[in-house]
């Protein structure tokens, strides 16, 4: 029997490195979020909830906060489709399984800039690759579109997320599939079964588990997600592409007029922790299922 | 019509040749067990029928009908996993009734169906558990009741009763019997445990290396065996082989010389190899202190209450297993004065063909 001072022992490392780490920067996130600072200096002023009234009231960050949402359930949509239905494909006893998931994982392999640039060109307006490929199929109205403008650009950035993001989903659900012992399935090709139903009422129980850990991952990426639209709008990221991540940082550290606002920001920070928080304890509520074994 | 017919069958896996000209013919109602080592090819006999596997070439035909280009689901039988292969997320119900709800059943009938199941197979009370709330005997039972409903036009079982402890393999065993009888229906089942096979089944097929070695009642291979790998496969401990000395062939009567001893057998009808091997079960001997045909050297003594095992060296260095009645008093290093009755004599030529098959 291990004594409980020996417990104490070995976890208070990892308790200690917590506590540092993140429950005290967390701590001080939301005590700077009180406060009027630009970051640097002593001027700090107590504000109370001033940050947040402020919020409430500023139109860009609505914004960011609809394209995070946005990205969250829109890109989230389309990232968890696309992955289970490779899923599918690949899991269906396909011809080359593992080259696949190679191609797929590929995109978040290569440095974020770099796909950027790629989707730019595939983006341009004259000779990009869609439009260039609208037009050989005959669609040249579709293959006139700009779709860098304003009111596209957003859309166009999440269709390029989604496709990084599709790839390292697929992985870790395949990574699943890979447990489930393969008599599973035969018992229910036997039964009848078809894709679909295997899919259905085999794979998703199943990868039930994995499934939670993808949705909490997607997440916690969404909400803070700040590269890639960062770079999709290269040097100066049009504020269709903000995200909460982006807002965060332009006003913290980006914006030099007015000042650095580093209390601002924070506040910013704070409704992204909220919000993942919550969403995730949401996830995990609505997906509570007992262990299985097999 | 028979219920199952291969004909000409090959499998190959690339190079390897898992299945050769397997030709196997079942009657409607038979309970056929494929028994053989590891790797000789049975499990895959079993699959090709239940159509997990693709044929290389010949035929199936089940109930007269091929089946060898069709889908399992449109082969009409069933299969019992040697894992049950239960879906641990759904309840002993939904696991039975799974093919029924996928194909659209109504819920009544899915209901009536599997309580009926559950009643054959005495597992009514548990049909809300989750697999993992049962015991592996328990388990076994769902997946045979997911079999049941399907009323199949045959059932496969894949070593059903490798996971379960050896007192609860002996029950299912006879509760397999039973359902057989119950149910009437055509059963093929896998085994490598030969007592399985032998109390199981109607025919056996033994099998080794992608060939059916030989197909026949039980007692007939046992005492009958085509060939050395037959008669050393069926029977519990196995039998030896011990190398003749010669033989003498006098009117109908076969005399042969081994290991300083000899032994006078009725000459085999229609046969005509050369004796060079004798085959010797652990019951052919006899303690006979008077005339002993060989006093072999005891290294190993089992007394197992009913029957004294003695693992045993002949006098040209070979190991033979004796099997006595009753509780024989001996130890290490004893010579042991044993007569050889040979019950049904196996006597093998050159190829290993049993003269006496």
């Amino acid at each position: 029997m291990i004594g409980k001072r020996l417990i104490g022992l070995f976890v208070t490392p990892a308790l200690a490195i917590y506590l540092c780490f993140f429950l005290i920067p967390t701590g001080f996130t939301f005590y700077f979020s009180l406060f009027d600072w630009s970051g640097f200096g002593t001027e700090a002023q107590f504000i109370g909830f001033d940050n947040y009234r402020r919020l409430w009231n500023d139109p860009t960050f609505w914004l960011s906060f609809r394209n995070t949402l946005a990205l969250l359930f829109v890109g989230g949509f389309f990232v968890f489709v696309l992955a289970f239905l490779y899923t599918i494909l690949i899991n269906s006893g396909i011809w080359g399984k593992k080259l696949f998931r190679l191609v797929f994982f590929l995109p978040n392999v290569v440095s974020v800039v770099a796909l950027s640039a790629m989707w730019a060109y595939i983006y341009n307006p004259r000779y990009g690759l869609l439009n260039t490929s609208l037009k050989a199929v005959g669609l040249d109205e579709m293959g006139r579109t700009l779709w860098t403008s304003p009111d596209n650009i957003f859309w166009a950035m999440l269709a390029a997320l989604v496709w990084v993001f599709t790839g390292f989903f697929l992985i870790l659900l395949l990574a699943g599939v890979d447990k489930i012992p393969p008599d599973m399935y035969e018992a229910a090709d036997l039964e009848g079964a078809n894709l679909w139903h295997k899919f259905w009422y085999i794979t998703v129980p199943m990868i039930w588990d994995v499934m939670t850990i993808s949705f909490v991952i997607w997440i916690i990426n969404a909400v803070k997600m700040f590269e890639f639209p960062f770079a999709f709008g290269f040097l100066q990221v049009p504020q269709q592409l903000y995200t909460l991540g982006i807002y965060l940082y332009i006003m913290g550290f980006g914006q030099r007029d007015p000042i650095y606002q580093l209390g601002y920001a924070t506040a910013i920070g704070v409704v992204m922790l909220v919000l993942a928080f919550s969403l995730i304890v949401l996830v995990r509520r609505l997906m509570r299922r007992d262990q299985l074994e097999f | 019509m028979t219920a199952f017919e291969a004909i000409s069958l090959d499998k190959h896996y690339g190079e390897f040749h898992a299945l050769k000209d397997i030709n196997l013919s079942v009657e409607p109602g038979e309970f056929i067990v494929l028994v053989g080592p590891s790797g000789c090819g049975k499990s895959t006999l079993m699959r090709t029928i239940a159509g997990l596997e693709k044929v290389t070439s010949g035929d199936l035909k089940i109930d007269g009908r091929s089946v060898t280009g069709l889908l399992p689901k449109e082969r009409d039988v069933a299969m019992v996993f040697q894992s049950y292969a239960l879906y641990p997320h759904m309840t002993v119900a939904e696991n039975i009734g799974f093919g029924m709800k996928i194909a659209k059943r109504p819920k009544a009938e899915i209901q009536e169906k599997v309580l009926a199941a559950a009643k054959v197979l005495k597992i009514e009370d548990y049909l809300n558990r989750k697999p993992k709330a049962l015991s592996g005997g328990q388990r076994q039972r769902v997946a045979i009741g997911r079999a049941i409903v399907r009323d199949p036009k045959i059932f496969l079982f894949d070593e059903p009763l490798s996971n379960l402890d050896a007192a609860l393999r002996v029950e299912m065993r006879v509760e397999l019997a039973r359902l057989h009888k119950q149910l009437d229906a055509t059963m093929i089942y896998v085994t490598h445990d030969q007592v399985e096979a032998m109390t199981l089944a109607d025919r056996i097929v033994v099998m080794n290396g992608g060939v059916i070695e030989q197909i026949g009642a039980p007692l007939d291979l046992f005492n009958r065996p085509r060939n050395k790998f037959v008669a050393g496969f069926l029977g519990q401990p196995p039998a030896i082989f011990v190398r003749l000395d010669g033989h003498e062939v006098k009117g109908s009567r076969l005399q042969v010389q081994f290991s300083g001893t000899s032994v006078d057998l009725p000459a085999p009808e229609n046969q005509t190899g050369t004796p060079v091997e004798i085959g010797l079960r652990p019951d052919f001997f006899e303690l006979d202190p008077e005339n002993p045909d060989l006093s072999p050297q005891v290294e190993v003594v089992e007394q197992l209450g009913d029957t004294t095992l003695l693992y045993t060296r002949l006098p040209d260095g070979q190991q033979a297993t004796v099997q006595l009645p009753g509780q024989v008093t001996a130890k290490s290093g004893d010579r042991i004065p044993l007569r050889i009755k040979c019950k049904s004599p196996l006597i093998f030529d050159e190829a290993g063909r049993n003269l006496f098959a």
